[in-house]
């Protein structure tokens, strides 16, 4: 994983990562946000969507190959927190898979991490193909 | 992740996971929560107060085991959720509206 921080101003700093599709390196990356993150219930919600999208980056999107890697953009101000996440895979039908009910006990096992993100960031959209997902989370501190 | 299991009685057993119950190891909890189902137990409680944190890949096995224990008439409970990253997560799904969520 490299980091390279590109923070300018005072308030606002500008992280960039390289992960691989791993799921060992996803679960570790999470601890890696959190020392990034303020202190807030935000935060927490943020960490935990983010995690959701890099977890589908590296299991839908890039098959778990571990050749391919996930690139991370991470924005905090004092205002939200933003992230880009883009993965090497061929994209998904994000918009049918947000605009399903959201209801947690629903009968698959699987599928819950694109509608918890959706109901836990502020702004959570892909780009058409559906290989790259942007999410903003406004702080309360 | 590393488990504690301790049976309580014929019919009820405490699982207690320690640590972050997440994408890589989700699949080893759905594998002792199965064999505890294979063992009939009717109330099954999973011990939260050594759990940091939970993702969707562990929601979804314990949500899948709820179902499952639900249809031999058993219960599921989750007790003592000590984490504010895990009550926070749990409010802004409403799980306690499917699984039954204990102090």
């Amino acid at each position: 994983m490299k980091n390279n921080e590109a923070g300018v101003q005072k308030d606002k700093k500008e992280f960039h990562f390289e992960l691989e599709s791993r799921k060992k390196a996803v679960c570790e990356f999470q601890a890696v946000i959190y020392k990034l993150l303020p202190n807030s219930i935000s935060s927490d919600i943020f960490a935990m969507a983010l995690h959701e999208i890099i977890m589908n980056a590296a299991e839908h999107g890039n098959q778990l190959n571990p050749e391919k890697e996930i690139d991370i953009d991470l924005k905090i101000t004092g205002e939200y927190i933003a992230a880009v996440v883009k993965d090497q895979g061929t994209g998904f039908n994000w918009r049918q898979k947000i605009s399903q009910n959201f209801d947690i006990g629903r009968d698959s096992e699987r599928g819950r991490g694109i509608m918890m993100t959706d109901r836990g960031c502020d702004s959570f959209y892909y780009n058409q193909k559906g290989n790259k997902a942007y999410l903003l989370k406004k702080i309360n501190l | 992740m590393e488990t504690k299991t301790d049976i309580i009685d014929n019919n009820q057993v405490m699982i207690s996971p320690v640590g972050n119950i997440d994408f890589s190891n989700s699949q080893q909890l759905k594998d002792e929560l199965l064999e505890l189902f294979e063992q009939d137990y009717k109330k099954v409680v999973i011990d939260f107060s050594e759990v940091e944190s939970i993702d969707s890949s562990g929601l979804g096995k314990l949500l899948l085991f709820h179902k499952r224990l639900k249809e031999k008439d058993g219960t599921l409970i989750i007790r003592n959720v000590k984490s504010d990253y895990i009550k926070n997560m749990f409010e802004m799904i409403h799980l306690n509206k499917v699984i039954e969520i204990e102090d």
